[in-house]
């Protein structure tokens, strides 16, 4: 199943929005110091409850939005990356490095030998933090189009994220265009072959959207990101628009997909039961933060962290019987934990299960892990 | 069973558009007993949200009753004149709707948008003036729409004699449909002259007792305020309250004022589970998360204590915790104030938690009724089973099945078994004849062939038998360590 050669690894991922001025400002932290890998052929999945900054993770992982801080790595390379760490790094140093000047001028005021030196060692490293940040500028302008190309994302929503007055031949070939592919003969090609990859027909290709089910509009979505034959994809609730019958329709179609062209799929989603019967791994994300990652039978096996099991025990079941004796577990931060001397932070807490935890935590944790 | 509260019998409902009648609704019969959760189930377009809004009795100007029945505390709803299903519509039957998002309005502070309703209901004068009247009220307005109603068929049936050439049969039909017109024109004429000094004696009346109220009022204000006189600062200020809250009192005999109406919507709000009512009473719908939104619909609906709450998908925007909460809460709801509920949804997964009995829907029609154990146990018509092995359940690992197709066109509903174009264990009778109800317990119900005593055996698919399975093991287990 899964390698060992990450094809995207996330480090560090943080996405703020700002927003007003003044006493006003307020700043969203949507997505706050996300580390994971993603190997290959296996699909991801982050799930959480609205707002917690999955679909924000998608988004700035394929470059929709600009990273705060952190990187993004694909296949080895770095495609995405921010630098307000480094930029406080700076600061930082700029800081301390005051403050020792000040030191040695109320010890020694006539030491200059010392403060110039002081000076040179901070420059230098002010200057290593300046080059990385310009090197981190230079990768989020220069984009790879070969390399960005296999990275591609399918929405939510299949009617809104389709152009209307386009037909469906013009929105497939649009990625072919931009990836500057000219021959018209060959993008034909490949949107009829792309088609039949998602069960439409050749013919469906001068239609408009309007014209198909909310099924079919969501396979022209994903025809559209297989056309320039991506290694991975984010699948952004794709099937959370849909119909419980032309759900099971999409699910099959990814499953299919995954088998037959071992594609690597990142899934974001909100229901448990379909993140189970498809994904292979599960990031819970809770407020910006991913509060646990595990296998998918490790995790609803052995749920940790407390949010985790709220979410489990909200899914509901086919089964009347099973419901009525359900027992939802709540879950409130604020009385839950206590982070004021023990700050937490992502731990390995067994081969491939990391938990958001404290050291406190961490220990009662492994206790009900032997248990 | 006692006598249901809402019971409907045979309800059709078509759509008038450009390309003909759409037909929606095709006879649809249920029962619900007071206190009791129907689900309906059933994908987009199988007419499940318009039986509800036929209930509602909110459907869109271009939809059309053919036929049928709605019997609720023994009048026809599908027949009442709209004066009296004033009186009903979300007094006694509550509806909470899909989006919290477009059901309340974007630019008004909650706490206006729950005490709307209170406050336009709420002019106790003129609406006891309404109570008083109403009986001769409605005999007036009963005559006029009785006129107009055969009117129409009066022009139906000459359109038919005229067609068929038959002058004979026209006359006499037009004899007799003057004779009664003129039959009306007199009953009305009687009915408005009646109405008249009905209508001035109720004002009368009312006004009197309004003004014995306010004499009444005044007088222990008059006497509350001989106090004042001489008294400390503290006591005075007692006083002053008590006057306060007399002239309150007056005022409330009149109409629900505002401070009522906000009182009635904190508490409502309390219940539903909003914290800090009174600052969010202050705040606009775009400050409330999706569940508090959906929290402040249902504490609308509530507002007017009604019996029956319509709920037309109510969690189908919102995620897991969330649904789970809202869930709760309406099953909380329904338990304190005994409502009945029916409940809508395509989500087989919220049905088993809220429902007492589910009703499949599928084109128009039910396919399958039955108590929510018998339906999850035991399902029987092809398209539970197709719905049921549609969606997976944490244990599910085989290929999901995918209902082939797509829901029959209903501008041109099709001859037999609707459902027969995408079932693949569809009889060649099926494409033929629609199928009757087949009884298989008491309360469990099942229009497929499949279950005729001539029908080859077939077993249900895979993956439901082996859900079935699991779930039956899980139960045993759990009865087991309850033990």
């Amino acid at each position: 199943m899964a390698q060992e050669t990450p094809v995207l690894s996330v480090r560090g991922l943080k996405q703020y929005f700002k927003s007003g001025f003044g006493k006003n400002k307020l700043i969203v932290r949507a997505v706050d110091d996300v580390d994971f890998d993603i190997y290959r052929g296996e699909v991801f999945s982050l799930v959480g409850e609205s707002g917690c900054g999955k679909t924000t993770t998608g988004r700035t992982i394929i470059k929709l939005y600009d990273p705060t801080d952190g990187e993004v790595f694909f296949m080895g390379k770095r495609i995405s990356a921010g630098y307000l760490s480094l930029k406080q790094g700076i600061k930082a140093l700029k800081k301390k490095m005051k403050d020792e000047i000040a030191e040695i001028k109320k010890n020694d005021p006539s030491n200059q030998d010392a403060i110039n030196k002081l000076k040179a060692e901070t420059e230098e490293k002010i200057n290593v933090l300046k080059e990385e940040i310009q090197a981190r500028k230079e990768d989020m302008a220069n984009v790879d189009v070969d390399l960005m190309k296999k990275v591609q994302m399918i929405f939510q929503d299949p009617i809104a994220s389709l152009n209307p007055r386009m037909t469906v031949k013009e929105i497939i070939a649009e990625g072919l265009r931009i990836a500057g592919e000219k021959d018209n003969d060959v993008i034909l090609k490949k949107v009829n072959g792309v088609l039949e990859t998602v069960g439409l027909l050749p013919e469906h290709a001068s239609r408009y959207p309007h014209e198909f089910s909310g099924g079919q509009r969501q396979r022209i979505g994903i025809a559209r990101a297989l056309v320039v034959s991506p290694e991975f994809i984010i699948a952004d609730e794709p099937i959370s628009a849909l119909d419980v019958s032309i759900q099971a329709q999409v699910i099959n179609l990814l499953n299919d997909l995954r088998e037959e062209l071992s594609i690597t799929i990142m899934f974001i989603a909100h229901d448990l039961s379909v993140v189970k019967y498809f994904s292979d791994r599960i990031g819970v994300m809770y407020y910006g933060k991913l509060v646990e990652l595990a296998d998918k039978e490790e995790l609803f096996k052995n749920p940790l962290h407390p949010y985790t099991r709220s979410l489990l025990s909200a899914v509901p079941m086919p089964d009347p019987n099973y419901e009525k004796q359900r027992k939802r577990i709540k879950y409130d931060p604020s009385t839950t934990h206590d982070y004021r001397n023990d700050p937490p932070s992502l731990h390995e807490i067994k081969k491939g299960h990391f938990v958001y935890a404290n050291q406190a935590e961490l220990e009662s944790y492994k206790k009900q892990l032997v248990k | 069973m006692a006598e249901p509260k809402i019971k409907v019998k045979d309800l059709t409902v078509s759509f008038r558009t450009n390309q003909g009648m759409v037909r929606a609704v095709r006879g649809v019969d249920f029962e619900i007993a007071e206190g009791e959760t129907l689900a309906i189930v059933g994908e987009s377009g199988s007419g499940k949200s318009v039986t509800s809004r036929t209930i509602m009795g909110i459907l869109a100007g271009n939809g059309v009753i053919d036929k049928g029945e709605i019997i609720y505390e023994n009048q026809d709803l599908t027949k009442i004149h709209e004066e009296d299903f004033h009186r009903l519509r979300g007094n006694k039957i509550g509806m909470i709707f899909q989006d919290p998002m477009s059901s309340l309005n974007p630019i008004m502070k909650i706490g206006k948008q729950i005490t709307e309703g209170m406050l336009v209901n709420g002019k106790r004068l003129k609406n006891r003036e309404k109570a008083i009247i109403h009986k001769i009220r409605m005999r007036y307005l009963n005559a006029k729409n009785e006129r107009r109603h055969e009117v129409a068929k009066f022009k139906e049936a000459r359109k038919a004699l005229k067609q068929q050439g038959l002058t004979e049969a026209l006359q006499d039909l037009v004899e007799e449909h003057n004779q009664k017109m003129l039959e009306y024109k007199e009953r009305i004429k009687k009915a408005k002259i009646e109405l008249k000094p009905a209508r001035r004696n109720a004002h009368k009346q009312v006004m009197d007792e309004w003004k014995t109220e306010k004499a009444r009022i005044n007088e222990e204000i008059s006497r509350v305020k001989a106090k004042l006189e001489g008294a400390s600062p503290e006591q005075s200020k007692a006083v002053k309250s008590e006057i306060e809250d007399l002239k309150e009192s007056l005022r409330r005999f009149k109409k629900v004022t505002r401070r009522e109406a906000t009182e009635r919507a904190l508490k409502v709000m309390e219940e539903v589970g909003i914290p800090e009512p009174k600052k969010r009473l202050k705040q606009y719908p775009f400050q409330f998360s999706g569940g508090m939104r959906q929290r402040i619909v249902i504490a609308i609906a509530l507002t007017a204590d009604p019996d029956v709450l319509i709920c037309d998908e109510p969690t189908t925007a919102l995620d897991v915790t969330i649904q789970a909460q809202i869930l709760e809460l309406i099953k909380k709801l329904k338990e304190e104030r005994k409502l009945t509920v029916i409940f809508i949804t395509h989500d087989l997964g919220v049905v088993a938690n809220m429902a007492d009995r589910i009703a499949v829907m599928y084109a128009g029609k039910i396919v399958e009724i039955g108590t929510a154990i018998e339906v999850f146990y035991n399902p029987q018509h092809p398209y539970t089973w197709a719905l049921l092995s549609s969606m997976p359940d944490l244990e599910s690992k085989e290929r999901l099945f995918a209902i082939p197709g797509t829901p029959p066109n209903m501008l041109f509903p099709p001859k037999g078994d609707a459902f027969a174009d995408r079932n693949p264990y569809a009889l060649k009778i099926d494409f033929e004849k629609e199928p009757p109800f087949f009884k298989i317990s008491d309360t469990h119900y099942a229009a497929t062939w499949l279950l005729h005593e001539n029908a080859p055996k077939f077993e249900m698919p895979d993956i439901v038998r082996g859900r079935i399975a699991r779930m039956t093991q899980a139960e045993d287990k759990r009865s087991e360590v309850s033990k």
